[in-house]
């Protein structure tokens, strides 16, 4: 095209010329024309005639009409921001070659071209589009794998894609929700009192921007913002801007005859009332969100633009907009707020959405309700401020299915890295060994049982089959782990607090802090006696290893299947109980073993070693710890018996047994309910005449009586949810000591 | 009751032999903000001489309360911070040698014992438990104090007053009272004063304006939430009076609170990164 100064007068005149000329359809031209202001606006007037250009070039190398509509619409957002020197030049070339090399992902490119655009230099964006492009072509372009690579890239859903924004940054400090997580935690807590579970958005929901749903904050994954400081001042502004809504979005809209406009307004004004009932309370927060608030009059007169300029004002009061449509909307909400923010009700709000949003129509302004994503992107994507029809959870329950996550490799799992040891069995094995075909034992043992009737033992009554649970998938387990990173933390602070004051007294010592006074004066009766004295007349204290066995038998009855306040089934419960007593133990430097028993009269007392002494607490250990079921009764005497035995066999000096049971002893051969209770009484006893202390934590809440008896008081505790084990586990350690 | 010797103290000026515990009367009224009945609550037990126990989180007040209630009371205060090396001779006395020979050294319970003042052991579940076994007499009917070393049974003068503290939350798995020490006390709990008192005693305090004190305490409220969180304990009173004096004197908010705060709080990082900005939050 040559420079005829024309065109720079009367830009949509050339434009529908050359629009004309090229075969454009008409579509664009309309979407063109109405970009114009904004373009003309922001970039100057040349810019039509180098759009015009590029979307002639596109449409030569067969790109459709929807994409060169969504172009000049993407444009006429986007161009604010492109405003730079450079910045539209590189938006043209990426989307050209997008648009050449990598059809499917233009759109994908578009839509995330403006959190791009947010963080880097012209040049960077351009590599960024580029390096997505060579995803494709590093991986075949017909694979489906490499097609989903590139598309995950520009969708911003790959680690990689947003690290490469971030020259000389290794992207993992702080700018991920990984490392993020721990921090935000406490922030919410301390902010706002809430504790909501951090979640990543799950790369199969295509949502934009963080939401709230029945499970948690869902945040993305990498972050959006890049950059260290900048990073952590995204997420802490997410998380922030997500709590406020927990704590006062106490309203849920009705839908009703909203209009896309009234409602992404309704969105807006929400937004900005719980922001300013939190800065109300907290001033430093109103800087915080300020600084994702960019927009100004200069950035044009678009909805989209209006919009953030009306949020923009809304929450800094010192912004100047000369809009009529912001000043009007700033003027109505003062009106509404001029008690504070918490004055605004759900009624008066909507009515100035609608209000609002009717002027938005007058003013003949566009908007796709479809494209449309909350802006600032820290804010949530306001979905949770609507009140659902009954069919719409099914992504929150697609969601739900997905939990728990895989841990992750770069989270402290040390004790996932051990080796396998060899008899790892397939996944599907537990399934396979249905109820009906029993594991094999690999030792079949014979103990004697207490009749409290007869009032001495039958010899050799019970049977006791020892095997190994099968394999089961220890992902939830994993993530329960990882969820209670911090308790174990304190119970090992505990731990360690009680393994440090082991302290004993070294009598006559040669050397020492203070005079053994019995040895002392032994010594000077000596002399006086004229024998040679003692020389050994001090004491002193010192250090002792604890030398600890520990063995945690867990009752699998079937009445643990039963589910607990805080979620999950009994047994579930008494797993993570016991995973996170020997983590401790383990960190301790003591050697324990996990195992399980449940019986089917007195012939089948099945006994599950799941975790043996000596055994790493590793992915094997994990999956058979996974692998135990709750079936059958309760006999505890015998396995009671058995454990006894294998704890003595453990050249260790103190020994120790958990029971964690979730309800009185019970078998289906038995009808007289003191019997087994008896009998588990004289096992207990048993135990402790050889050296063993037995603890027992149950998870009945009414166990008083009959837990009481067979283990004494004070040798056990109740435990009604995962939280209060530290509350258990002291009272044993001093067992330990003592 | 038995005066077997006159206490000597190493340092010391101008002291009238007549009155061993001058250097222990509290001569200023030291401010104390009154929360709910507990100062007629101790003025009921002392008139009784009711041992005593505070319980409450660090720098909520406790120690600044017995001070408070010594000089209210016109007695003086013999104070001892416990700590797990403190012997039972550290409480009651030894022997010392000198020039002339052996000399008996009152130990500080012993001294408030024989004289009439209102000792306060600070912390008391620091020191060892079979150490603190010898105020049990002491805390009971008998009110006497046998000491071994002199041959002597100390009956405790009628102004003798015995008051604990402890911190419930730091217990481990050694250090609690025995029942046996427990039982022979009242007590008192004490916890951080609501926010509008709590500023009103920042801003006694620190000298701060009662804006910015009432921010402090809405901070301290905030890490009070992290309590077995990530944080053992929030910020107590005393940190935000350390914070708000740094305020006062010309510091800017988010400075004082880094430096008064956050820092001595914890070392976590993501802690540090959490509290910093909810100190931004609040200012």
């Amino acid at each position: 095209m040559s420079s005829d100064p024309r065109r720079l007068r009367h830009p949509l005149a050339t434009l529908g010329d050359a629009l004309a000329a090229a075969g454009l359809p008409e579509s664009v031209g309309i979407e063109l024309a109405r970009a114009r202001e904004v373009l003309d606006a922001t970039l100057g007037g040349a810019t039509a005639d180098t759009v015009t250009e590029s979307l002639v070039n596109l449409r030569l190398q067969g790109a459709d009409e929807t994409l060169l509509g969504a172009i000049v619409q993407r444009l006429a957002q986007l161009a604010p921001r492109l405003s730079g020197p450079g910045g539209l030049a590189a938006w043209l070339t990426a989307v050209q070659e997008v648009a050449v090399h990598a059809r499917p992902c233009s759109l994908a490119l578009l839509a995330s071209y403006e959190e791009v655009v947010r963080h880097g230099s012209p040049a960077e964006l351009l590599m960024w589009a580029r390096l997505g492009l060579r995803l494709g072509q590093v991986v075949p372009h017909t694979d489906e794998a490499g097609h989903d690579a590139r598309l995950a890239h520009f969708e911003l859903r790959s680690r990689e894609s947003t690290r490469v924004l971030s020259p000389g940054m290794n992207g993992t400090e702080g700018s991920d929700l990984a490392a993020s997580k721990a921090r935000l935690a406490h922030l919410l807590r301390a902010l706002f009192d809430i504790s909501p579970a951090l979640l990543p958005i799950e790369h199969g929901l295509a949502s934009r921007r963080p939401f709230l749903s029945n499970l948690g904050l869902h945040l993305p994954e990498a972050g959006r913002a890049l950059g260290g400081t900048a990073a952590r001042r995204w997420y802490d502004a997410a998380a922030a801007h997500a709590a406020a809504h927990l704590r006062h979005s106490t309203h849920r809209f009705e839908r009703g005859g909203l209009k896309p406009i009234q409602m992404a307004l309704v969105g807006v004004l929400e937004d900005a009332r719980v922001e300013g009932i939190a800065a109300a309370e907290m001033p430093g927060l109103r800087a915080l969100w300020s600084t994702f608030h960019v927009a100004e009059p200069a950035h044009g007169t678009s909805f989209y633009v209006l919009m953030l300029r009306l949020a923009h004002g809304l929450l800094d009061p010192a912004y100047a907009d000369p809009h009529p449509w912001v000043v009007k909307g700033r003027r109505l909400v003062a009106e509404a707020t001029d008690n504070g923010w918490i004055t605004l009700l759900p009624a008066l709000l909507r009515d100035i959405a609608s209000r609002l949003g009717n002027d938005i129509g007058q003013m003949r302004l566009q908007f796709n309700h479809r494209d449309y994503v909350v802006e600032p992107a820290y804010r949530d994507d306001n979905s949770h401020l609507w009140q659902h029809s009954d069919d719409t959870p099914p992504v929150l329950q697609m969601v739900a299915d997905e939990l728990p996550v895989p841990p992750r490799n770069d989270t402290d799992r040390e004790h996932d890295v051990q080796a396998d040891d060899g008899e790892a069995a397939p996944r599907g094995q537990a399934e396979l060994a249905g109820e009906r075909s029993p594991e094999a034992p690999l030792a079949r043992l014979q103990y004697r049982e207490w009749d409290r009737l007869v009032g001495d033992y039958r010899s050799a009554w019970c049977t006791v089959l020892e095997g190994r649970p099968a394999h089961a998938d220890p992902t939830a387990l994993q993530a329960a782990l990882e969820e209670h990173a911090e308790l174990l933390q304190r119970l090992d602070k505990v731990l360690r607090a009680g393994r440090l004051r082991e302290r004993v007294k070294l009598r006559a010592q040669w050397r020492g802090d203070e005079l053994d006074v019995d040895a002392a004066v032994r010594a000077a009766i000596e002399r006086r006696s004229r024998r040679p004295p003692g020389e050994k007349v001090h004491q002193r204290f010192d250090h002792r290893e604890r030398e600890v066995a520990a063995l945690v038998l867990i009752d699998s009855s079937i009445s643990t299947v039963d589910l607990v306040a805080s979620g999950g089934s009994v047994l579930d419960l008494a797993r993570v109980a016991a995973l996170l007593t020997t983590l401790t133990l383990e960190r301790a430097g003591d050697v324990f073993a996990i195992d399980a028993f449940c019986s089917n009269g007195r012939h089948e007392v099945r006994y599950e070693r799941a975790l043996d002494f000596g055994d790493a607490v590793g992915a094997s250990a994990l999956a058979r710890l996974a692998g135990l079921r709750s079936r059958l009764s309760t006999r505890m005497g015998a396995a009671l018996r058995h454990a006894t035995t294998r704890l003595e066999a453990q050249p260790r000096r103190r020994k120790l047994l958990l029971f964690i049971t979730d309800g009185e002893p019970h078998d289906i051969d038995i009808h007289d309910r003191r019997y087994l209770v008896e009998d588990a009484r004289r096992a207990v006893m048993e135990a402790g005449r050889r050296g063993i202390a037995v603890f027992c934590v149950t998870l009945d809440p009414a166990a008083d009586n009959y837990v009481r008896h067979i283990f004494g008081a004070g040798q056990y505790r109740v435990l009604d949810c995962i939280d209060s084990l530290p509350r258990v586990l002291p009272p044993m350690v001093l067992r330990l000591l003592h | 009751m038995t005066v077997a010797s006159v206490p000597s103290r190493p340092v010391g000026g101008a002291r009238t032999p007549e009155d061993p515990l001058a250097a222990y009367r509290i001569g200023r009224e030291p401010y104390y903000r009154a929360v709910g009945g507990e100062v007629s609550l101790f003025d009921v037990a002392h008139e009784l001489r009711l041992p005593l126990m505070l319980k409450g989180p660090t720098g909520c007040g406790k120690s600044r309360f017995v001070e408070h209630m010594a000089w209210r009371l016109g007695k003086p205060l013999i104070t001892l911070a416990c700590n797990e090396d403190i012997t039972a001779s550290d409480l009651v006395g030894r022997w010392l040698l000198d020039a002339e020979g052996t000399r008996w050294q009152d130990g500080p319970l012993t001294l408030a014992a024989r004289h009439g003042a209102i000792c306060y052991l600070d912390e008391v579940v620091e020191a060892r438990a079979d150490t603190t076994v010898v105020i049990h007499p002491l805390t009971d009917a008998r009110r006497m104090l046998p000491i071994e070393k002199l041959n002597e049974v100390l009956h405790a003068h009628p102004d003798f007053h015995l008051v604990i503290s402890y911190n419930p939350g730091y217990q481990t798995v050694m250090k609690d009272l025995k029942t046996s020490t427990r039982q022979r006390f009242a007590a008192i709990e004490f916890g951080f004063p609501e926010a509008a008192i709590e500023a009103e005693i920042v801003a006694h305090e620190a000298r701060l304006p009662a804006a910015d004190a009432a921010r402090l305490v809405a901070l301290g409220e905030r890490t009070r939430r992290l309590k077995g969180h990530g944080l053992d304990e929030g910020a107590s009173t005393r940190m935000l009076v350390h914070a708000g004096a740094l305020m006062s004197r010309g510091i800017g908010p988010v400075t004082a609170c880094w430096m008064a705060i956050v820092q001595p709080m914890t070392d976590d990082a993501d802690m540090v990164q959490a509290l910093e900005t909810a100190v931004l939050a609040s200012f």
